[in-house]
């Protein structure tokens, strides 16, 4: 009997926190890899999705509940990236530290600025239109490296012991990402390829940080599948800009980009953009790294 | 000995209550800390800006868009569903028949939600329906539920009481045009809802294990009808669900009623229900699958002789293209055998959903009575469509 006492007292969060890391819960694996580079061996840090899940579509499943209910902070995207599950995880979980509004709720879309803000009305019949901005900021690496500093500052907000460790960490972060930066664009810039199409809007962060031109989406609206008069005006506007390179983002199949290689001589890569959406994006520094070698191939494929 | 156990539960319970004061003191800390900086749409944001992203841009606001957003804070979510049939079947024509031949306007949902502050947050679901040919409005739901309870949430009002794997659905989120057989004729055609109040608690396990206690006022007209007007009934229903693997559950639980009936005896309801469901993480919307199935039974205590009904009802739902679903159901009516024998449902779906708020349904039943010589058949087509902010549908 005393122990099931003991037991139940211990399970029921008994204020130990001093001896224990912060229970840290992202959202997605990009999150995930970026709250690492921050806090290091002070936090221990898991993700809701998985690299090859979309965190467009994800349901509010009771395991997430479970997961949620231990943490100390989650930390999400923001910008209504996560409103169809999100909410309902946190209000299953139980757990009033990671309400939004609480130190324990972080959402990176409040730290940056975001581009795409609907001017206009939006409304469902454009597709699914995110009315606050594009969501898929991480993809750049400017905007990641404030995401980290926001986030140390949280962190020592939360955990005012280790403050000294993820200053030091984000300081870190911040130099090596700023010195692949530098190479990074060199090599963009080198690649030879001017203009892309895209399945959905995922990259045009990175697009806009590399300076690419978008010229258009196989999506003939956000969540919407292609059609094929979308894909007929596609191949026209490829032809037009002499254009040559598609990427596919991972979450989605390549059939809608090989019917336009039928057409007109464009090269197809799919590329990440989430870590472990492929094998090769293993931490943040990789996905990037892996989108610019897509567009170097890219690149290669179009003068060979 | 005893002394020891009491002292046990007097520590446990004051640091429980020490637990819940300390959350509701989080839970008035509404603001987020000072060091943030929050980001507001503004409709001079030029694009060309952004080779530099400039957090300091942030905290200049338009009065426009700050007006904006926080009378859109401020409003509830309000959501409508929109239910309508056209139906066609060999007993369709007859007088006395509960699902007419022809078109209907099936049902109007309207749902508010939303946090009403840092400790509530209220659902309220009215359903526009047409009774004996008359446009009635019915308070479907009306509840409101705790926020910042650690482990707990308490919801008062009148609401869909947790039995099965059907009774809580709301009509445009049903996995078939209309109810299982079971849960129809056991539990009414309102299901069982009632003003009252449950508590549900989520054991600390690693698994999800939720324990609810509900009770409410004993008069659902099939089960409840209690003579003396301020008789409770209390239903308890214990939900268990695993991950199998990162695309699929399993989902168990079991459901306890009891409550004066208006024989002047006691009713017993039991419930049974699993489901398996399958939706891969790789192309998640593409595919999936799920097959639930579930068990009712009601003991109706009295003078004469108790009076048993029950049955079991299972169905499959499978998802085999981005927005095309095929589906199955059987529902058996006779566990235990009535006297009149046993009533057959079997319905099969097929489903065009191109996205989460639209869908275009037809359904085939096919309904056989031992007590009956001709079978009824029936198809029936239903749009239902859902404008505005809809929650998301639970798990």
């Amino acid at each position: 009997m005393k122990t099931l006492f003991v037991f139940l007292l211990a399970f029921q969060g008994f204020p130990i926190e001093a001896f224990a890391k912060l229970n840290v819960l992202a959202t997605t694996t990009t999150l995930k890899s970026i709250a690492e580079s921050v806090g290091g061996e002070y936090i221990k840090v898991t993700s809701i999705t998985k690299g090859p899940q979309d965190p467009h579509f994800v349901e509010a499943k009771p395991s997430y509940m479970i997961r949620a209910r231990k943490a100390d902070l989650i930390i999400a995207v923001g910008l209504e990236l996560e409103i169809g599950w999100l909410p309902q995880i946190i209000r299953g979980s139980r757990n009033p530290k990671i309400r939004d509004g609480s130190p324990g709720h972080f959402e990176a879309g409040r730290f940056i600025t975001p581009i795409e803000v609907q001017q206009s009305r939006v409304d469902r019949s454009q597709g699914d239109v995110h009315g606050l901005g594009n969501p898929h900021f991480t993809l750049d690496p400017v905007r990641a490296i404030e995401i980290a500093k926001a986030l140390s500052k949280r962190l020592s907000q939360l955990d005012a012991s280790n403050k000294a460790h993820y200053q030091k960490n984000v300081k870190d972060f911040e130099k090596k990402i700023n010195h692949k930066l530098l190479g990074w664009t060199e090599r963009t810039k080198q690649a030879g390829i001017e203009k892309v199409v895209t399945y959905h809007k995922t990259l045009n962060y990175f697009l806009h940080r590399f300076n690419f031109k978008l010229l258009g989406e196989i999506e003939p609206r956000p969540g919407i599948p292609p059609t094929a008069k979308h894909i007929l005006s596609l191949i026209e506007t490829i032809k037009r800009e002499k254009a040559s390179c598609i990427l596919v983002e991972s979450f989605f199949e390549t059939h809608a980009a090989e019917r336009i290689k039928k057409s007109v001589p464009v090269q197809i890569e799919v590329v990440p953009t989430e870590v472990n959406a492929t094998r090769k994006a293993t931490d943040y520094e990789a996905l990037i790294e892996a989108i610019v070698s897509s567009i170097e191939k890219c690149g290669e494929k179009k003068r060979g | 000995m005893f002394i020891k156990r009491l002292f046990f539960i007097f520590c446990f319970c004051s640091v429980n209550t020490q637990l819940v004061e300390a959350q509701m003191d989080s839970a008035s800390q509404t603001n987020v800390s000072s060091d943030s900086n929050v980001t507001n749409p503004r409709s001079d944001f030029d694009e060309t800006n952004m080779s530099e992203s400039n957090p300091d841009i942030t905290n200049q606001i338009s009065d426009f868009d700050e007006a904006q957003t926080s009378v859109l804070r401020s409003n509830p979510s309000i959501s409508v569903n929109a239910l309508m049939l056209g139906r066609a079947g060999n007993k369709g024509n007859n007088a006395d028949s509960e699902n007419p031949n022809g078109f209907q306007f099936q049902e109007l949902e309207t749902r508010f939600t939303s946090n009403i502050d840092a400790y509530f947050r209220g659902d309220i679901t009215l359903a526009i329906e047409k009774e004996d040919g008359e446009f009635i409005v019915e308070p479907e739901e009306i509840f409101v539920e705790t926020l910042s309870l650690p482990s707990f949430t308490i919801k008062v009002g009148k609401f869909y009481t947790l039995l099965g794997r059907h009774n809580h659905l709301h009509t445009h989120s049903f996995p078939f045009i209309d109810k299982p057989l079971t849960n129809e004729i056991l539990l009414g055609e309102e299901g069982l809802n009632e003003m009252g109040l449950a508590v549900s608690y989520l054991i600390p396990t690693p698994w999800y294990f939720e324990v609810v206690g509900q009770v409410f006022s004993a008069t659902n007209e099939v089960l409840f009808n209690s003579s003396t007007q301020n008789d409770v009934a209390g239903v308890l229903f214990i939900k268990n669900l695993w991950d199998l693997s990162d695309a699929s559950t399993f989902e168990f639980d079991l459901g306890y009623g009891n409550g004066k009936n208006s024989f002047g005896g006691t009713t017993h309801l039991y419930s049974a229900s699993m489901t398996y469901k399958w939706r891969p993480i790789e192309r998640s919307m593409n595919q999936s699958f799920l097959w639930t199935t579930e068990f009712l039974q009601s003991h109706r205590e009295r003078a004469v002789e108790d009076v048993r009904v029950g049955g079991v009802s299972s169905w499959m739902q499978w998802q085999f293209a981005r927005r095309w679903w095929l589906q199955g159901r059987v529902d058996y009516l006779g566990l235990p055998k009535q006297d009149i024998g046993a009533t057959r449902k079997y319905s099969a779906l097929f489903g065009f959903v191109p996205t989460e708020y639209s869908a275009l349904r037809l359904q085939y039943d096919h309904i056989s009575q031992d007590s009956e010589e001709k079978s009824e058949h029936r198809v029936s087509l239903q749009l239902n469509v859902a404008l505005g902010t809809h929650p998301a549908h639970n798990y």
